[in-house]
């Protein structure tokens, strides 16, 4: 069979690139540059940077991850909003031994101006547990969960989230009950935004 | 403990080195030809003038260094190298080992991985990407959670490709509750 020879266009050519900025809550850094077609499918693409990439401190900051999704591109630039924050898969294995209890709770809260995120809280113990404590863990990371993040704003709760805040309080909490070897959060996730949640309802 | 620490440190940092002495290597190398006819005092001084010219290209360069991702998967019975940009939206240049051998069974051999590799850093470099993330890959889920052999020769293809490399990341995809195994009860029977 013959083939239609094509000719064929170099897309490559026609794309620019532009400088992705982290959101306000890190400063606007720039985390990436990126080749585009054209602004409107730019919008929606996520970004994986590691904490590290942000803050140039330790190299302990290699393990947690982030993930901002771009919202708007204007010439040269593109902002972000915070989408997403986890630990490493690697980071994750090595805290996880045997012998002690890994207590999870997923949780999903609201904050001040209206975003919806789901957080998944790790606490690992120096023992086994039994399942009373455990529950009494669950319970009081809840609680803290729903004291703390309704007050923040999206920036406020992603840097509280990012730079351990949200976890020392959780720890601080959970030592009445028993003291442990690590909390933290394992997850969290952006479900919707404000504006997302607004035509849900209203759909 | 001090020692193993040290070793693996040792370990992490050998790739980069060895990517920078090679560049250091090419450059000699191209200086020496083009000024074969001219003196060795010559030489070397022109050698010195280049490399410095390079390294403030280099350090202008830094300031808009062109990141991308390469997505390594590997099989056992293939190895496909995907450059994308840092969102992983727009691909830059793809190649799999089944492109450079012929034989069905060389298609996930570290041989042909290498081919993939270098196929894929001419492209990256000519559209001007200068580092890379690696993205590892093995087939997960109910499959085999260990890259095949081919990953191993394509990310030292990639180092050797001239590219800076940042992180070198696992993902393969590992399944929280998984559908049955395929094969049976009483497993593959060959």
């Amino acid at each position: 069979m013959v083939r239609k020879t094509r000719k064929i266009k170099d897309k490559w050519k026609e794309k620019r690139w532009i400088t992705v900025l982290a959101p306000d809550s890190f400063n606007n850094v720039p985390v990436a540059y990126i080749p585009i077609t054209n602004d409107k499918t730019a919008i929606g693409r996520v970004i994986e940077v590691t904490l590290f990439d942000i803050l140039k401190g330790d190299p302990s900051q290699h393990q947690y991850k982030l993930f901002f999704k771009i919202n708007k591109v204007t010439d040269e630039k593109a902002t972000t909003i915070f989408k997403r924050y986890e630990y490493a898969k690697e980071f994750l294995r090595s805290l996880i031994r045997r012998g002690s209890s890994r207590i999870n709770f997923i949780i999903d809260t609201k904050t001040k101006d209206g975003q919806i995120f789901r957080i998944k809280i790790l606490i690992l113990s120096h023992r086994e547990l039994n399942t009373s404590r455990k529950r009494a863990l669950r319970l009081e990371a809840k609680k803290q969960i729903e004291r703390i993040v309704p007050q923040m704003t999206i920036d406020e709760f992603a840097q509280a989230a990012c730079y351990g805040k949200i976890n020392s309080d959780i720890m601080a909490a959970t030592k009445k009950i028993i003291r442990v070897r690590h909390v933290g959060l394992e997850k969290v996730r952006l479900l919707r935004t404000s504006e997302e949640e607004v035509a849900l309802l209203q759909a | 403990m001090s020692e193993t620490e040290t070793v693996a440190e040792e370990e992490v940092k050998d790739p980069v080195s060895e990517t920078s002495s090679e560049d250091a290597t090419e450059t000699v190398e191209e200086t020496a030809t083009k000024t074969s006819e001219k003196a060795a005092t010559e030489t070397s001084e022109k050698a010195a003038a280049e490399t410095s010219e390079k390294a403030a290209a280099v350090t202008k360069k830094e300031t808009k260094e062109k990141w991308g991702i390469a997505h390594i998967y590997s099989s056992y019975n293939n190895t496909i190298i995907h450059i994308t940009d840092l969102t992983g939206a727009e691909t830059v240049a793809i190649s799999s080992g089944g492109q450079h051998v012929t034989a069905d069974r060389y298609e996930s051999s570290p041989f042909a991985a290498m081919k993939a590799s270098n196929a894929v850093v001419s492209a990256a470099q000519s559209k001007g990407f200068t580092a890379l993330h690696i993205k590892v890959r093995a087939v997960g889920g109910t499959g085999s959670r260990v890259p095949g052999p081919g990953a191993q020769a394509a990310i030292r293809a990639l180092a050797r490709g001239g590219f800076k490399i940042g992180r070198i990341d696992d993902c393969t995809p590992i399944p929280h509750d998984t559908t049955r195994k395929k094969g049976g009860k009483r497993g593959r029977r060959v």
